[in-house]
């Protein structure tokens, strides 16, 4: 009894630190954050609209373990959409007007949302061709096995099947 | 016997001339009949087709021969094999030439046509005189005192010393078993003792009071006494030229004798001379201790006189004892009424206990009636049916009556001594066993020798015997005590119908010529030749038979084979194609005792090969190798890991379908990750190159 409640007071004591420690660097984060945002404000609003089906994709994969690559996916496609009018940006006029423009214009839109809708595509394509390359191996493995055993109770009789 | 070995060469020169006229007789006489003659021992062709009938005997039929060999003329005694013969008493006697034994000159089993089956035939000097009296109601010449006692009294002591020298008796001493050697009729020989069991055919007459109440097969005591006793009735018909019983009947003549002594019984008002009257009376005694020895007998033939002897009854009860509406006053005549009317005996010892108040009361002796009493309750721990118990009780109480009277149990009746006769003619005859079994299993027999007036310790063999009843397991059993106790008795197995096989070293040949009569899905062991095997071979052939009764048919079929193989290799027996080719066919179970397929055909390929070598032991140690064994052990084990493994893993395979989908699922998803990351990367690579 004595070594559970020691355990348990362990156990929290470790909680607590640990909580801190997420607290203190978010803190930290947003302390650098802070000033870069008004630094790349054109660029930040334009990731905020053109990432959208991103961030729809992190919140979709929230608590659900099944889509936990899910975001990774549609966020790297939808990035790589989006970086021909970001570098556009840095290397031109880097104004929120600028970004406005883009946003409003309707070949970017289309740029970076399709390529987040190809992450989808990705993500929901490439695990059946797994599933169903997975499920032919099983099977010749079957087949395999069966005609060991076929040809192992052929040559050493049915004896050899009984298991004690 | 010196002498005679001395002349036997000068005897050979002289007679050269005369070898030749009898060759010529000799083949004359084969050709005759060739058809069905039959040679024994190489030198002694017996006639089929010449049967001597003046000269059968009981358990054996006579036959004329044609030999070259002996100087006299021969006749053979064909044994039918119904009875066991005396192959002991055979052995020591071959070749003895000795005054007042018919002499018996060879013996071999041969095949004999007229019964179609290897006999036993044993060749004699033929009695050219014929036979003293050609049958026991048939009358002849008396021989006059004086020379049945000065000429034949001396033979007849020199054939029985003769008999007693080598351990044997003859037991078959009878007037219609006697024969004059010579054409002359001057010189009296006894017959042939070998071809019937110990007394087998003795008449009522001939046979003492105790051994008459034996059955004819458990008459073996191998004491003189009894001999002693029928040369006296010999003698005694001798002197009157005629059987002075024949006109009674069996059972007559036994109350007789019972009644008024075997003297009074067989001379009745005959008048005999007063000097004959002495020796009768003497070897005629009913008291076996009284009766005459041999040595008494000579002094008597050598002229000394003796008192005669007189022969006590027993004691006489005061009162009778009233049992199947007879009376009875003696002990003896009770215990031999209960051993005749064995069914109601039981109601004399149970119930209102006459027997034992009649013992008590009308015998005054409480000693034996206390005897009685002690019987009842040992008999009662035996643990055996009530049936057993009342027959154990029954005997036990006969044997204190008349303790020299033979073992009486139901229907049984024998002396310990012919046990082993007894249970060979029960088996031969086919007749039931059961009450000799239950004599040996259940102490009958050692109560028997407890019970003699001269304790005598109980045979080794009957131990063995009890213990073997016990084992009734292939090897042991009946079979086995029947051969322990009757080494010479050919084996009685059907696989060797029609050979007669005495010796271990025949019965491999035997087999092997029988093997194209028999069905050869048959095993070639049963249990008559497993018993037979394993009582002339004991020590190299325990394991094997213990094999044979194991319960897994690959083991108890190598043991057959082991067996075999073991006779094979031990008696240095050459090519056995037959029994092979027999054997061979039925090594299934050795062969799919092994694990491996390839290996089963191998074997299977193998055995032709060595079937026609005919090689027992080549067979065994082909089907039985150690190292192929365990070769095959140690593969079988690895295989059926490799089994197990294989059903394990086909076994996850088909039954984890939606953990192996959701892995693959979890994969997948890492791998699109990957490929979305990775065409991120080049793409902005890309753009920035172009932009710089």
């Amino acid at each position: 009894m004595a070594k559970q409640q020691k355990g348990k007071k362990e156990q929290k004591q470790y909680y607590k630190k640990r909580d801190a420690t997420v607290v203190a660097s978010r803190f930290l984060l947003i302390l650098l954050l802070f000033p870069l945002s008004f630094i790349l404000l054109p660029t930040m609003l334009f990731l905020s609209f053109s990432m959208l089906p991103t961030w729809i994709s992190i919140l979709f994969s929230r608590n659900r373990r099944q889509y936990r690559y899910c975001w990774l996916c549609v966020g790297g496609l939808n990035l790589a959409g989006s970086a021909h009018y970001i570098f556009q940006m840095w290397f031109g006029e880097h104004t929120i007007e600028a970004a406005a423009n883009l946003l409003t214009s309707v070949v970017p839109l289309v740029a970076t949302f399709g390529a987040a809708a190809f992450g989808w595509l990705i993500f929901f394509s490439i695990p059946s061709i797994v599933v169903v390359y997975m499920q032919v191996l099983s099977q010749h493995r079957i087949s395999h096995l069966k005609n060991v055993q076929k040809k192992l109770v052929e040559e050493w009789g049915s004896g050899i099947t009984e298991t004690k | 016997m010196e002498e005679e070995d001395k002349d036997a060469p000068l005897t050979e020169n002289a007679s050269s001339g005369a070898d030749e006229k009898q060759n010529e007789a000799f083949s004359e006489k084969i050709k005759v009949g060739k058809a069905s003659s039959v040679v024994v021992k190489e030198h002694y062709n017996v006639l089929a087709d010449s049967p001597l009938p003046e000269l059968d005997m009981p358990g054996a039929k006579a036959y004329e021969v044609v030999t070259s060999r002996n100087d006299n003329e021969c006749f053979a005694l064909v044994c039918d094999g119904k009875l066991p013969i005396r192959s002991k008493a055979m052995i020591s006697l071959r070749g003895v030439n000795k005054a007042g034994l018919l002499p018996l000159v060879d013996s071999g089993a041969s095949y004999w046509p007229n019964l179609n089956q290897e006999c036993m035939i044993i060749i004699y000097e033929r009695p050219l005189g014929g036979k003293v009296m050609t049958s026991m109601d048939s009358t002849f010449e008396p021989i006059r005192e004086n020379i049945l006692i000065e000429k034949y009294g001396n033979i007849f002591i020199d054939a029985i010393r003769e008999l007693y020298v080598r351990n044997i008796t003859h037991r078959a001493i009878r007037i219609d078993n006697m024969y004059y050697m010579d054409e002359g009729r001057t010189n009296i020989v006894f017959g042939d003792c070998v071809t019937s069991p110990s007394a087998y055919f003795q008449p009522l007459c001939c046979e003492t009071i105790e051994s008459s109440m034996a059955n004819n097969a458990g008459r073996d005591v191998n004491t003189l006494a009894d001999d002693i006793y029928s040369l006296g009735v010999a003698i005694l018909m001798l002197y009157l030229g005629e059987n002075p019983v024949a006109n009674m009947k069996d059972v007559g003549l036994f109350e007789a004798k019972k009644t008024n002594g075997s003297y009074a019984a067989l001379v009745g008002k005959r008048t005999i001379s007063k000097n004959l009257v002495e020796c009768l009376r003497g070897m005629l005694s009913d008291n076996p201790k009284q009766r005459w020895t041999l040595e008494t007998f000579e002094a008597w033939v050598g002229g000394r006189r003796l008192s005669p002897v007189v022969t006590k009854i027993g004691a006489r009860a005061k009162r009778s004892l009233e049992f199947n509406g007879k009376s009875y006053f003696y002990i003896k005549d009770i215990a031999y009424a209960m051993a005749t009317n064995w069914d109601s005996a039981i109601d004399l010892i149970k119930g209102e206990k006459k027997l034992e108040v009649w013992v008590r009361r009308g015998l005054r002796n409480n000693f034996l009636a206390d005897a009685i009493v002690d019987i009842e309750k040992e008999t009662k721990d035996i643990s055996a049916s009530n049936r057993i118990i009342e027959d154990v009780t029954i005997a036990k109480i006969c044997m204190l009556f008349d303790p020299i009277a033979p073992i009486r149990y139901r229907t049984v009746s024998f002396f310990p001594d012919g046990f082993g006769v007894m249970l060979s003619v029960t088996i031969l005859k086919e007749q039931d066993v059961s009450p000799i079994i239950e004599v040996v299993s259940y102490g009958v027999v050692d109560f028997w020798y407890e019970n003699q007036l001269v304790s005598l310790a109980i045979p080794k063999n009957i131990e063995n015997a009890r213990s073997f009843f016990k084992h009734t397991i292939i090897g042991y059993g009946l079979e086995r005590v029947l051969y322990e106790l009757n080494k010479t008795l050919p084996c009685q197995s059907s696989l060797l119908r029609g050979y007669y096989v005495d010796d271990i070293r025949k019965v491999l040949p035997a087999l092997d010529d029988n093997a194209k009569n028999i069905n050869q899905q048959q095993w070639p062991v049963d249990r008559h030749l497993a018993a037979f095997i394993g009582c002339h071979f004991r020590e190299q052939t325990i394991e094997q038979i213990d094999a044979i009764n194991n319960i897994r048919p690959d083991y108890s079929t190598a043991g057959m084979l082991s067996l075999l193989a073991v006779l094979q290799w031990k008696m240095g027996q050459g090519s056995l194609l037959g029994l092979a080719s027999w054997v061979g066919g039925l090594m299934a179970p050795i062969i799919d005792s092994y694990h491996s397929k390839d290996r089963r055909l191998r074997l299977e390929k193998e055995i032709p090969k060595i079937v026609r070598k005919g090689s027992l032991p080549d067979l065994y140690n082909l089907l039985d190798n150690k190292e192929e064994r365990q070769l095959d052990t140690s593969e079988y084990a690895a295989v059926k890991v490799e089994f197990i493994s294989a059903l394990k893993e086909y076994s996850i395979l088909k039954n984890n379908n939606k953990k192996r989908d959701g892995e693959a699922q979890e994969v997948g998803q890492q791998i699109s990750a990957i490929v979305s990351f990775i065409i991120m990367l080049v793409s902005i690579t890309i753009l920035l190159v172009m932009r710089l």
